[in-house]
């Protein structure tokens, strides 16, 4: 049995943490009035912060939030409509330019040496900003799923 | 745990699936703890009512990523842990005072003549009588992490490894912050019924 008084985290473990306290101090409190009052005191503490009133909020916090929610899906849909717009124009604009200089375009794929060494150029750029993309979007998934 | 597991799968695919007002009952299932982790990390009521409500729509974008490793409930108390702790960095406020050489806290200057005391018959009245005021008041004076890990073991009831999955700390590290957490409470108390004798 230990001779000296327990401190606190000894006291603390016999109560909170059955599993891992020692014989030699349960020993001990058993037969010393002092930490036995301390231990009592702790476990009443316990006792009264459990019986503590839960606070809650001055709010409906469930409705506050399904109007938000609501509220951000009508912003989203109008930001989406927005969105496939310009996407659409952007489409009508790539196009009719492709048809105003149709001829020169196809000036271009004749494949003349500058010709060809710029669209090779282009293409390579093209690639390495595609997997730049690649790499930035996955490395933001894996952020995500490590939640 | 199964029940509840099924339960929460239930929930998240019906949200995933479109419909929102089944997120109704997930916020209704799992607020208790929201508001709890809010209420000892942050102080000021407008920002606890903002930050609830910024918990739940963080909530509601992440849920189709939540992979299941835990119960929903301490999914949702490791975002709202998060949300206050990075909104704490933001006005940086500590979530912990640093502690000196020997161990002691700085938060709050304890007399070391009244720490060696145990409570008498007196002090055990002054604990039945004014408990749950004085409590209250004197958890309110801990540094952010010791209210909230101290009120999700007593009060929430939850297990060491929950605690733990919330706050993103060890158990180990867990236990001693909440071995002090209650000693500096109790010390606290006793503190504050010495002032009261005077």
């Amino acid at each position: 049995m230990k001779m000296t008084h327990l401190n606190d985290n000894e006291i603390q473990k016999i109560i909170f943490d059955t599993s891992t306290r020692e014989t030699e101090t349960v020993k001990h409190i058993q037969s010393c009035e002092e930490c036995k009052i301390k231990a009592d005191n702790y476990l009443s503490l316990s006792t009264a912060i459990k019986n503590q009133p839960k606070p809650v909020l001055n709010i409906n916090l469930s409705e506050q939030v399904l109007e938000q929610l609501q509220l951000s899906s009508k912003l989203e849909s109008t930001y989406g409509y927005f969105i496939y717009s310009l996407i659409l124009s952007s489409v009508g604009v790539v196009f009719s330019t492709l048809y105003l200089f149709k001829e020169n375009i196809i000036n271009l794929f004749s494949f003349t040496t500058t010709n060809s060494f710029m669209v090779s150029v282009v293409m390579m750029i093209a690639i390495v900003l595609l997997l730049d993309l690649v790499k930035n979007f996955n490395k933001k998934i894996n952020i995500l799923n490590s939640y | 745990m199964k029940q509840e597991e099924y339960t929460d799968k239930v929930l998240v695919r019906k949200v995933l699936e479109g419909n929102s007002l089944i997120f109704k009952t997930i916020i209704s299932n799992t607020q208790g703890l929201v508001i709890q982790i809010i209420y000892k990390m942050i102080w000021n009521n407008e920002d606890r009512e903002d930050l609830a409500q910024d918990v739940y729509l963080k909530v509601y974008d992440k849920l189709a990523s939540f992979k299941f490793n835990s119960k929903l409930s301490t999914w949702i108390g490791t975002i709202t842990y998060n949300t206050c702790l990075n909104f704490l960095k933001k006005k940086k406020i500590p979530i912990l005072n640093i502690a000196d050489d020997e161990g002691n806290e700085f938060w709050e200057t304890i007399d070391s003549e009244v720490t060696d005391n145990t409570f008498n018959p007196t002090e055990l009245y002054f604990f039945e009588k004014k408990r749950s005021q004085v409590l209250a008041s004197e958890i309110d004076k801990l540094p952010p992490l010791y209210k909230t890990i101290i009120t999700l073991y007593h009060n929430e009831e939850l297990s060491y490894k929950e605690i733990g999955d919330i706050t993103n700390l060890p158990e180990g590290t867990l236990k001693n912050y909440l071995y002090r957490a209650r000693k500096q409470l109790r010390e606290n108390l006793l503190l504050s019924y010495k002032k009261e004798e005077l």
